[in-house]
């Protein structure tokens, strides 16, 4: 076998010939050897490989066959490996009638008789065999170079998409992201984008460090310190958001950078703190009662003051709504002014997302000052998971089939523990990062 | 200047205002919300509002100019702080401080 695989690749196609020419009789063991030599895949490769066989049949020769005998054999075949490279470029008949008398010298060689006769009757058939092996591995051997051609023609065209694709992304020509319906994004929308993908990758690893962190046991210092990193990394989302909010306010607003099922929730171009905080509650228990009291009144004044900016967003709307309907059917001066007016409006909806991420900010400082070290950090990983869920519906949605075969009884786990979903949900969905 | 701040110190809760601005409207939805009855002084129809918009500019350092919110006489700040105040639980404290709040 090892002096198989020393060989050229074209005798690997003859894996146990050295045993059958043992068995069946001599003239076939003759013919059913030539035949395969010339059906190799690449005459033009043995050329090649030429010299290889020599060194090759010496290996076989010293101790890998088990009995005299097929040491004779396998020499003979490399010498005639050698001969069928050499005369491969010949013609038919000439290989034919070479191939037949090396089969004769092999078959003397193997019994000691003649069986040059039956050698000349056999001639014409296998000359038409060889050739139509010859021919047939020869169309393999072109498809396979087509195929490889293309293989390569397409390797090189996905790299080169790529790679548009990475430059047309930096210079912010971004479509189809999410908001497809929104027309093109502008280049700060495209830019926020490509730092918000990153943020929440970071915030996963964020994630990670807190749940080690907290099953690990570590003590309060050095669990505060994780969670304050927690906190300092949504402070640098606030920070992006603030960039953007001034180029792009819109972008912001039709959360065209959040997951589809986040973006149900959606308020004023991010979380909702009331509704963060009522979440919170429900999955932290136990808290004293003073932290529940503190818990209760930041959710008071978080609702009064979402109330507050959502009624400014309304009178906002009116008023645009206002400045973009007049003037319809005055004359031009007039009608051309309303788009400064309405342009004006949407100026002022900057500082209204301003406000609602302060409002945000401020209620996870809140939160990690009214809990203990231990508590807020089972709060941002609550936070982090609640997030992580959504987006995860979000994929779900997104890649459901189009029939529906989710069932009534199959039901999302809403267990306190941070098992995601119910088992047969996965069968359906069995590449999503679970 | 004078006129803001007489204006300022002659009820508990006073905000100046222009009917046009959506952070007025959020500020005034807040108060209203709390249950206070504040003093609302819509500059953009006041004759003397421009001169009373250039001192508010003036007391708070930056534009824009409105909404200012006095609790007792006293400068709160504009939107941002009344928010964080509230947010923190300190601005019904103050309001009831100043009389704004009977609860």
């Amino acid at each position: 076998a090892a002096f198989l695989t020393a060989r050229p690749p074209t005798l690997q196609i003859f894996p146990s010939w050295p045993m059958r020419f043992q068995q069946s009789p001599r003239v076939r063991q003759g013919s059913l050897w030539s035949a395969r030599r010339s059906a190799s895949s690449s005459a033009q490769n043995t050329a090649s490989h030429a010299e290889s066989d020599n060194p090759a049949s010496r290996m076989a020769s010293s101790d890998l066959c088990p009995d005299r005998k097929q040491q004779q054999e396998m020499m003979m075949v490399s010498v005639h490996g050698f001969y069928c490279s050499k005369f491969a470029s010949s013609t038919v008949s000439t290989v034919g009638f070479h191939f037949s008398g090396l089969c004769c010298m092999f078959q003397r060689k193997m019994t000691g008789s003649t069986a040059r006769k039956d050698g000349k009757v056999l001639d014409p058939k296998r000359i038409r065999r060889l050739a139509q092996n010859r021919e047939a591995a020869r169309k393999s051997r072109l498809r396979k170079k087509a195929y490889v051609q293309q293989l390569e023609t397409s390797r090189i065209r996905l790299q080169q998409l790529e790679q548009d694709l990475h430059s047309a992304r930096l210079q912010g020509v971004f479509l189809g992201v999410a908001g497809c319906a929104n027309g093109p994004t502008s280049s700060s929308a495209a830019m926020f984008d490509m730092e918000y993908a990153r943020w929440l990758d970071e915030n996963c690893n964020h994630m990670s460090g807190l749940q080690g962190a907290i099953q690990a046991h570590l003590p309060d210092g050095d669990l505060g310190v994780v969670v304050d990193q927690c906190v300092a990394h949504y402070d640098e989302l606030f920070r992006l958001k603030a960039i953007v909010v001034k180029s792009d306010v819109l972008h912001l607003l039709n959360g065209a950078w959040r997951t589809p099922a986040e973006r149900c929730f959606l308020w004023m171009g991010g979380f909702r703190p009331s509704e963060l905080l009522k979440m919170v509650v429900a999955q932290l228990d136990p808290l004293t009662e003073q932290q529940f009291m503190g818990i209760c009144n930041l959710q008071q004044s978080s609702q009064q003051a979402e109330e507050a900016l959502s009624q400014g967003l309304e009178q906002l709307h009116q008023s645009l709504a206002d400045a973009i309907a007049g003037g319809f059917l005055s004359n031009d001066a007039a009608v051309g002014s309303y788009i400064v007016i309405a342009l004006g409006k949407l100026d002022n909806l900057e500082g209204l997302v301003r406000q609602a991420d302060k409002l945000r900010q401020q209620t996870l400082h809140q939160l990690r000052s009214l809990f203990t070290t231990i508590q807020a950090a089972k709060c941002f990983l609550t936070i982090g998971e609640y997030y992580a869920r959504l987006r995860t519906l979000s994929s779900l949605w997104a890649s459901r089939p189009r029939e529906s075969l989710i069932r009534n009884d199959v039901v999302v786990s809403t267990s306190t523990d941070l098992q995601i979903v119910h088992q047969p949900l996965q069968n359906h969905f069995p590449y999503l990062p679970l | 200047m004078d006129r803001v701040m007489r204006l300022a110190s002659q009820k508990a809760v006073v905000i100046f205002s222009l009917s046009s601005c959506c952070m007025c409207h959020t500020i005034k939805r807040l108060f209203c919300e709390l249950g206070v009855n504040p003093a609302v002084y819509e500059l953009d129809e006041d004759p003397r509002g421009r001169e009373m918009e250039k001192a508010l500019v003036k007391l708070l350092g930056r534009n824009p100019s409105v909404p200012v919110v006095f609790i007792g006489g006293k400068l709160v700040g504009s939107t941002d702080r009344v928010m964080a105040l509230h947010l923190g639980g300190k601005l019904t404290p103050l309001l009831r401080e100043a009389g704004a709040l009977w609860l």
